[in-house]
């Protein structure tokens, strides 16, 4: 894992000494080399690495396809003109609105992520790219139309002129540089925090993402904000490059490369941005000598490398080093649960007394014509373990999922230590501190196990967006006290073997805990459990048995839906027996046990199949 | 019944692996025609992974599947439905936005074209079976309850005819209740002839209602036997039957 960051580190070193280098070549050889074409040649292809880092944020981290990037390239470059043509602004003015006004867009742009995703959002982004083209080639009074905005004063910065003669375009040559490198800082520092992983987390299952605190369209047009930013700035460097601009270098063909450099480059990867830009650019300018072949040469290409590499050049060797690295160890865990997360430890163990846990009156959740959960009343103490059974359909699920803010209720209210839930969306509960796991397990399945309990402690770190990209002390000191607590936790649900395994590889029964310890991370006060056994043998249920009533003993509330009987026998403290959406018994275990109506719905009389099962009571 | 000892499938030293992880280190097994064989371990023994290597939805990485004598190592999943070998996936998987109906049509997607009257007999066939899915006939298999979503994931596993039935993980999240109507089902289908391989994390009802069990850790085969003789077997009352007072 370091050994890999490292050699990362080194790889772009070597590069931006590279670039550096590049112009002084000619004195070495000798040669009057490069020619400033070939210096520009090298400044548009750091240009484009620049937009193509951003929209790797949001293609890759966030998951969200834009095929209108070029349109917020665009925009950069033409703020950038107009405003040193028309405004007078300075070159370092000009920059900011070139970058602040796309990212305003950028936002704006997120919107409809509120609504659509996927194929739909990447037919909102052509939209809006076909728009803005069209708007800049009809508005000829002011973008002029075809012939676009020439004659752009050439850049100056700290009274220096950045373009004029062949050295002082060096200076713009390594400004650039510069610009590469923070892009490349940002996009590591953003996708190494709490911000680059909730983006994940938010692409890979959104649902356990809110229910972790993740605000999902916060987080989104954060990301896309980023995301434009960063093609404002290529933007603006461009126009002030070429001291020209029109339309025609961002119409939705340049959208389309752009988003080809991520993808062929590995999306979602740190590299893939640099790799898939040059291969790119490069054999852009190798096969314009095809003449009318170019096009097939380059459709070719790409066929070829996708084919050969399905998750892009970056992403498809990082696979193939993993699976060299195959390791033989055991994949069952010994016993469990392990010693106590911090948050257990620093609690009071008595909660507050005097305040129910959870009070719901009169609940009811109705789709169209169903009454999923009718009149439903619970009331629960705090540090207690309240099970939740009846048959399969009979509305359990849907009343956690009202309890943790997933549906509003139709009717009736639910209060949360004393704080009535009226449509608070989920991330608003768990910043209450109701935590919940999900029936059929929902991780962040690409993401590693133990940045899947780091998602979990999301609402728990405070530095500003600033700090986390500046990498101050305070993020560090977040990061560092997150991290042992996610490896605590894991040692808890006893899976620190697998920290650094992608969860998608777990077995069934290892996802079911780690979604324990991952919701455990929220550090909750009430904690909703839906199945937590499922798949799980006698032997494990026993581990989770003691893992509930542990918590239980710290003073956090459990509301578990279950069908093993031995476990909720065991476990819990109180029964609720629900029917067709309504409760039909509620009492002791040993009280529900014997409840006819209750064996009549729900245990059945034994099974003529199963003489051994120890579970069905007669 | 007794079973006739001719394997319909017999597994000789598989291995599977995913990504640079070692699940299935070296399995040998057998389903004779006719048994009723049950499968138990914790998570991580292998179970699934033998399971998805056994029905070709993942590639061994060694050893040899052969089903009714012939070498299947290596065949696709298509390939081996077609050669009667259904599979019940973890977690169901019916198409939550079709029918029931059509759940149960794509289920015999292999022979339809070729048999499509022998197709609608066997749909109500396993209807009468499953009489709950009667009622549901014409609704999103989504939004059908846990149990009548397992009754659908056999019955569409049936449809195509299957000599061996293959299932993972039946008590998943099932109420008891379902779980006493669906493993007598089971029980019936394989005194009708059907060999069965069932992997399941319950090990009492596994036990009880299968010849044989083999018990899996770390990817291996334990040890396996009659399953009326395991259930008395203190290792397996330790580890899967949760004896009290173990801890």
């Amino acid at each position: 894992m370091k050994q890999k960051s490292w050699a990362g580190w080194a790889a772009l070193f070597l590069l931006a000494a590279g670039i550096a280098i590049f112009p002084w070549v000619g004195d070495f050889i000798g040669q009057r080399f490069p020619t400033s074409y070939e210096l520009r040649l090298v400044m548009r292809a750091m240009i484009l690495a620049i937009v193509v880092i951003g929209l790797n944020l949001l293609v890759g981290l966030a998951g969200l396809v834009s095929l209108g990037q070029a349109a917020l390239y665009g925009l950069g470059a033409h703020v950038a003109a107009l405003l040193s043509l028309r405004a007078g602004f300075s070159f370092a003015e000009s920059m900011f609105f070139a970058i602040a006004i796309p990212a305003m867009m950028g936002a704006i742009l997120a919107f409809p992520t509120v609504r659509v995703r996927g194929v739909y959002l990447a037919v909102v982004t052509i939209a809006f790219g076909l728009i803005f083209v069209n708007i800049l080639r009809e508005w000829v009074g002011f973008t002029g139309g075809a012939s676009g905005l020439a004659n752009l004063p050439r850049p100056t910065l700290f009274g220096e002129r950045l373009m004029a003669t062949r050295a002082q375009s060096f200076n713009y040559y390594y400004l650039i540089l510069v610009c590469l490198l923070i892009a490349v800082w940002v996009q590591y520092a953003i996708a190494n925090s709490r911000y680059g992983r909730a983006m994940r987390a938010a692409a890979q299952s959104e649902n356990a993402a809110r229910a972790l605190g993740v605000n999902v369209v916060a987080i989104r047009t954060l990301a896309f904000a980023i995301s434009a930013g960063f093609a404002g700035l290529g933007g603006g460097l461009f126009a002030n490059l070429a001291l020209f601009v029109n339309y025609e270098t961002f119409t939705f063909t340049a959208s389309v490369e752009l988003l080809l450099m991520v993808i062929l480059g590995g999306s979602g990867t740190m590299a893939g941005p640099l790799v898939g830009t040059s291969v790119l650019f490069t054999a852009t300018q190798f096969l314009q000598g095809l003449g009318q072949w170019q096009t097939f040469g380059y459709g070719f290409l790409l066929a070829l490398v996708l084919f050969v590499m399905p998750k892009g050049i970056v992403g498809s060797l990082a696979a193939l080093r993993a699976r060299m690295m195959a390791t033989s160890r055991a994949r069952e865990t010994g016993p469990w649960p392990n010693g106590e997360p911090n948050f257990l430890n620093a609690r009071d163990a008595q909660g507050n007394g005097e305040i129910s846990a959870l009070t719901a009156k009169g609940v009811t959740l109705r789709f169209g014509g169903l009454t999923a959960v009718n009149a439903v009343d619970m009331a629960l103490k705090p540090g207690t373990v309240h099970a939740l059974i009846g048959p399969n359909g009979a509305g359990k699920s849907s009343l956690l999922n009202v309890i943790s803010g997933f549906y509003p209720a139709t009717e009736g209210e639910v209060t949360v230590f004393g704080h009535r839930i009226k449509n608070d969306p989920p991330y608003r509960l768990a910043r209450l501190g109701v935590a919940r796991s999900f029936q059929n397990t929902e991780l962040f399945g690409q993401m590693t196990v133990l940045e899947n309990v780091l998602v979990g402690a999301h609402t728990h770190f405070h530095a500003s967006f600033a700090e986390t990209v500046l990498r101050l002390p305070r993020f560090g000191r977040e990061e560092r006290t997150a991290r042992n607590d996610a490896l605590r936790l894991l040692d808890f649900v006893g899976l620190s073997d697998f920290a650094d395994e992608e969860a998608r590889n777990l077995p069934f029964g290892h996802q079911r805990r780690l979604e324990i310890a991952r919701a455990l991370a929220l550090r909750p006060k009430l904690l909703l459990l839906d199945e937590p056994a499922a798949g799980l043998t006698h032997a494990e249920i026993e581990d989770l048995i003691r893992l509930i009533r542990r918590l239980a003993d710290h003073g956090v509330t459990v509301i578990l839906v279950e069908h093993h009987v031995d476990m909720i026998m065991a476990v819990s403290d109180r029964v609720t027996v629900l029917d067709y959406g309504e409760v039909i018994a509620e009492g002791s275990p040993a009280e529900i046990q014997e409840n006819p109506k209750v064996i009549e719905a729900y245990f059945g009389h034994g099974a003529p199949a199963s003489p051994n099962a120890p579970q069905v009571p007669a | 019944m007794t079973a006739s000892a001719s394997p319909i499938l017999f597994v000789s030293d598989l291995r599977v692996s995913y990504g640079r992880i070692e699940a299935v280190r070296g399995v040998t097994l057998a389903v004779n025609k006719g048994e009723f064989i049950g499968v138990i371990g914790s998570n991580g023994a292998g179970k699934t992974s033998m399971l998805r290597a056994i029905a070709g939805v993942l590639r061994p990485a060694g050893g040899s599947v052969s089903f009714e004598g012939a070498d299947t190592t290596g065949a696709k999943s298509h390939q081996m439905v077609g050669r009667g070998l259904a599979m019940v996936p973890e977690g169901r998987m019916v198409f939550a936005d079709q029918t029931v109906r059509d759940n149960l049509v794509l289920g015999a997607y292999s022979r339809i074209s070729s048999d499509p009257k022998g197709v609608e007999e066997d749909i109500e066939k396993t209807l009468d079976l499953f009489p709950r899915l009667k009622e549901r006939i014409a609704q999103q298999a989504g939004t059908l309850s846990g149990g009548e979503q397992q009754m659908l994931a056999i019955a569409r596993g049936l449809l195509s005819r299957p000599r061996l039935l293959v299932i993972d993980e039946l008590s998943l999240g099932l109420a008891p209740k379902i779980l006493d109507m669906l493993f007598p089902v089971l029980t019936d289908l394989n005194r009708q002839g059907l060999s069965i391989l069932l992997v399941e994390q319950m090990a009492s009802y596994a036990l009880a209602v299968t010849h044989r069990t083999y018990v899996m850790e770390n990817g291996r085969v334990l040890f396996d036997g009659a399953s009326a003789d395991l259930a008395g077997d203190d290792r397996v009352l330790d580890a899967y039957l949760g004896r009290r007072g173990k801890h």
